[in-house]
This record gives C-alpha cells, structure tokens and sequence, in this order.
C-alpha cells in the first residue's frame, strides 16, 4: 500500500487534467485497491464490487480530466466520495447512467497485475496466520467474519460464554493483523535484502 | 497520514466488518482508513481473511466438555490432576508465611499488574502468633497500579484532558490523575479508558466506593480491551473491603473470559479459597474475618 503525500495528490491531478495518460495508469494503481476494499466491505459482493469498481474509476478519471476537482489536495475524499455516490445510487436501485467519458477505450487498464500478484501474496499470509490461531478463536472469527454471527449467537454454537466469545474474537483479531504485518515486513526485508545483493 | 501506527483500525476495524459502528462513525473511520496506508492495510487483512474463511467449511465445531466422570480416564488427565494437587499445595505452603505478613500491598511500591512482585515482607512474628490469628482478606488484595503504556502514535487526537491526566498517572500522581481524568466527558473516545485508570487510583487511595464505581463502568462495558483488568481490579477492591465472597465473583469472572489474567486470577482464588478454609479452622475465640 503506497503512502501519498499531499503534493503527490495535487501532481498527479495536475499531469490527469493536462491529458496525461500514465498519470491516469498511476491513479489506478493508487487507488484502485483502496477504493476496492471499501466497496467490498459495503456491498458485502464481490461481483457486484468488481462492477461498481470500474465505474468509481471511470468516472473519477473523466471527472479529473475536466477539471473538476477543485482542490487537487482533496484527491483521496473526491474519488472516496465517487464511491459513495455509486453505491448509494446502487443500493437506491437507480440505473446507473453511461458515464461522460468520450470512448470506453480511452481508459486506462483497470485490470492491474501488479495488485493482482499483491492480492495473491497477501492471501498466502493470511492463510499462513490463520492457521497459526487456535482453532475455537479461528471458530470465532470465521463466523463472525464469514457468517455475520453476533457473538451472543456463536456463544450458543460454541458452547460459550458471550463475554468469552467478545474478549477471544477481539484478542483473535489483533493476532490476525499483526501476525499479517509481521510476516509482511519480513518478507519486504527479504526482498531488498535479495535486490541489494544482486 | 504520517502519525498513525494502524490503531484506529484495530480498534474500530472490526466493529466497522460488523456493521456495529454508528453511521457517522463509520463514515469517519472509513475516511481515514481510505488515507491511511497502515489502516487500509489491517483493513484488508481483515478483508482478505473474511474471504479465506468464507471458502473455508464451518468449522464451528462446539467447545465441548469432556464429562469429567467418563471412564476410561486418559493419561493427561491424571497428569493434570497430579499438577492440580502440587499447584495446590505449593500455593498452599507460599500462603502460609503470608499468614504472618501485616503488610497490606497498598504501600508497596508501584507495579504493572503483569509484573507485580510480592512486596519485601517484614520479620515474621513468633510462630505462635502465626497459628492464632486469621489472616483478613485485605491482606490478599493486591492495591499496585497497572500500567499504563503511553499509545505511541494514532490516528486521532487524544483529548489534552486525557492526556495530562495519563501522565500524572504515569508520575503515580494519583490524585493529579483523578482530577484531570474526571473532567473528561463521558462520550469522548477514551473515557472508558480514563474510568479504568480512575478506577485504579483511587483504589490505590484506599477510596473503593468510588473505585468499585469507576472499575464497574469498565467491566460492564461489552467490548472493552479493558474488562478483564477491571474485573480483576474489582476482585482486588472486594479483597481489599473484606469481602473475599465478592472477590471471588469477581476473579471468577476474570477466569471465564480466557484472557493474559486467568492464570493469576485462578491462583488468587485458592488463595482466597484456602485463607478462608485456614480461617474457618481456627478456634471459634478469634473474631470473624470481617
């Protein structure tokens, strides 16, 4: 996940606003994960995600193009506010118009490897700690997280006490993340320790 | 988006999966995490392991308990009641020099609750005295601040209130902590953490009406990092009142949820299970523990 700063923001509205096509191809890598997580989380669909995906950067892309984005600095919560706008008209059942972009063609490719062999890697990691939980706390969160069970409702499954299942999913949790993050930061240490070798 | 070390999505990260942060709250976290790479990456950890579990079969398989009257009884099973039994006794023979120590843990020096240290005893009265007299429970209480670990960096801004009172906490001011804590309201971010920290003040003050009344906004609170230390804090104030029945409530609660205190809670009961077996078994001459 790439850090961007403010003037970073305001480049990259800049260069989009002057025709510039690998700053389009930049944005997509920039925010193109991002703006998935969110819609992922909201619409709890992958498929209808995918779709409400290329839409956000379609339409931020034309958006920018035309200058409409006043404030270069604000790029984060203009494209998160598209996404909002999308998911609000999907979730109010309103068709969604074609947007006002000249040609389909002119997009950039928002099909990005890069996220994809990232996507893949970040998987392999989670599995890896996931395993390492203990297997009522990888009970607990698999139906909190996959099912949508509230913790009253796993307790009664799991035989437990509802204050236990809270304290165990949150503990769980953590471990998740950090074991993740950990293992991440390994891996990226052995990466430039492997680049500055050869 | 520099000064955030991915706390806030810990903390709110599953509540924002479950759907269980208010509308705006949600709005608000899911603006930072947006722009913010270590939140956006614990986020999509999360993500990522809903996905993984999804494809997983339900393994929801119930936490059942073995009826502890089956037969054949398995090997471990002896071992286990074999280490019970030495648990017991070698807590037994440690309480009982403790039988003879007036010191009360209040005014021993200041320690984490993971860390504490019995305090430095003083020389043991005659042994005579040792087996004449019950020991009250406020012997057994354990009055030492917990630590507080300063968060390093987050997301958002702690309230100066807050702030200033943490760090009188951190001096072991306790009464410089209670005034700036108490002036943080009630729907602030931190409050409960500041109740908690309260709490333990004025337990250490020896005020467990007020403390009893801080720790219980905690322990009552579902989804509160801190329950099982409030709980055990509140085991500590019963002790410390004299009331080990309330106390053990109290530990009992702390062993159910399983956290980094049950192993001492569970000690601290046999303490006071077997302080109160000691105490009933001497001569009726001696006053109630009370």
């Amino acid at each position: 996940m790439e850090v961007e700063t403010v003037e970073e923001s305001e480049r990259l509205v800049l260069a989009i606003t002057s025709g510039d096509r690998e700053a389009e191809q930049r944005l997509v890598s920039l925010y193109l994960p991002k703006v998935k997580v969110v819609l992922k989380f909201r619409t709890k669909n992958a498929e209808i995600a995918a779709d409400l995906l290329q839409d956000v950067m379609v339409e931020a892309i034309c958006a920018l193009r035309n200058g409409q984005l006043r404030e270069p600095a604000k790029l984060p919560a203009f494209i998160l506010g598209i996404a909002r706008n999308l998911l609000n008209n999907h979730f109010r059942g309103i068709a969604r118009q074609p947007v006002s972009l000249e040609s389909p063609d002119e997009v950039p490719d928002l099909t990005d490897a890069t996220e994809a062999i990232a996507e893949r890697q970040e998987h392999d990691l989670v599995r890896r700690a996931i395993s390492a939980l203990n297997p009522t706390d990888q009970s607990i969160l698999q139906l909190t997280l996959a099912e949508g069970l509230k913790p009253g409702v796993i307790a009664e499954r799991l035989r437990l006490n509802p204050d236990v299942v809270r304290q165990r999913k949150l503990r769980a949790t953590r471990k998740l993340v950090e074991f993740v993050s950990r293992l991440s930061q390994k891996k990226l240490a052995a990466h430039i320790k492997e680049r500055v070798v050869s | 988006m520099k000064t955030c070390d991915g706390t806030p999505a810990k903390e709110q990260g599953l509540q924002y999966v479950e759907g269980t942060l208010q509308e705006f709250d949600a709005d608000r976290f899911e603006e930072h995490f947006f722009n913010c790479p270590f939140c956006m990456k614990n986020m999509r950890t999360l993500q990522i392991a809903a996905e993984e579990f999804s494809q997983m079969p339900v393994v929801a398989i119930p936490a059942k308990r073995r009826n502890p009257h089956a037969w054949p009884v398995p090997v471990w099973s002896l071992g286990a009641v074999a280490a019970v039994l030495l648990i017991g006794y070698i807590s037994y023979l440690n309480f009982k020099p403790r039988l003879s120590q007036p010191t009360v843990a209040r005014n021993q020096t200041t320690q984490p609750i993971h860390a504490t240290v019995p305090p430095p005893t003083e020389a043991a009265p005659p042994s005579s005295h040792v087996t004449a007299s019950p020991v009250r429970p406020s012997q057994l209480a354990d009055l030492t601040l917990p630590a507080y670990l300063i968060p390093t960096l987050r997301g958002e801004k702690l309230d100066a209130r807050f702030v200033a009172g943490m760090r009188e906490y951190a001096r072991r001011n306790c009464d410089g902590a209670i005034k700036a804590l108490s002036q943080l309201p009630a729907e602030d971010a931190e409050a409960r953490t500041a109740a908690f920290y309260a709490g333990a003040c004025q337990m250490h003050r020896g005020d467990y009406a007020s403390a009893s009344m801080l720790l219980h906004k905690v322990a009552d609170a579902e989804n509160s990092p801190r329950q099982e230390a409030a709980l055990y804090l509140l085991a500590q104030v019963s002790l410390a009142e004299n009331d080990p029945a309330a106390a053990h409530a109290y530990l009992e609660r702390t062993i159910q949820l399983q956290g980094d205190l049950e192993e001492r809670a569970r000690a601290e009961d046999l303490r006071i299970t077997a302080m109160q077996k000691d105490n009933s078994a001497l001569p009726d001459k001696n006053p109630d523990t009370k």
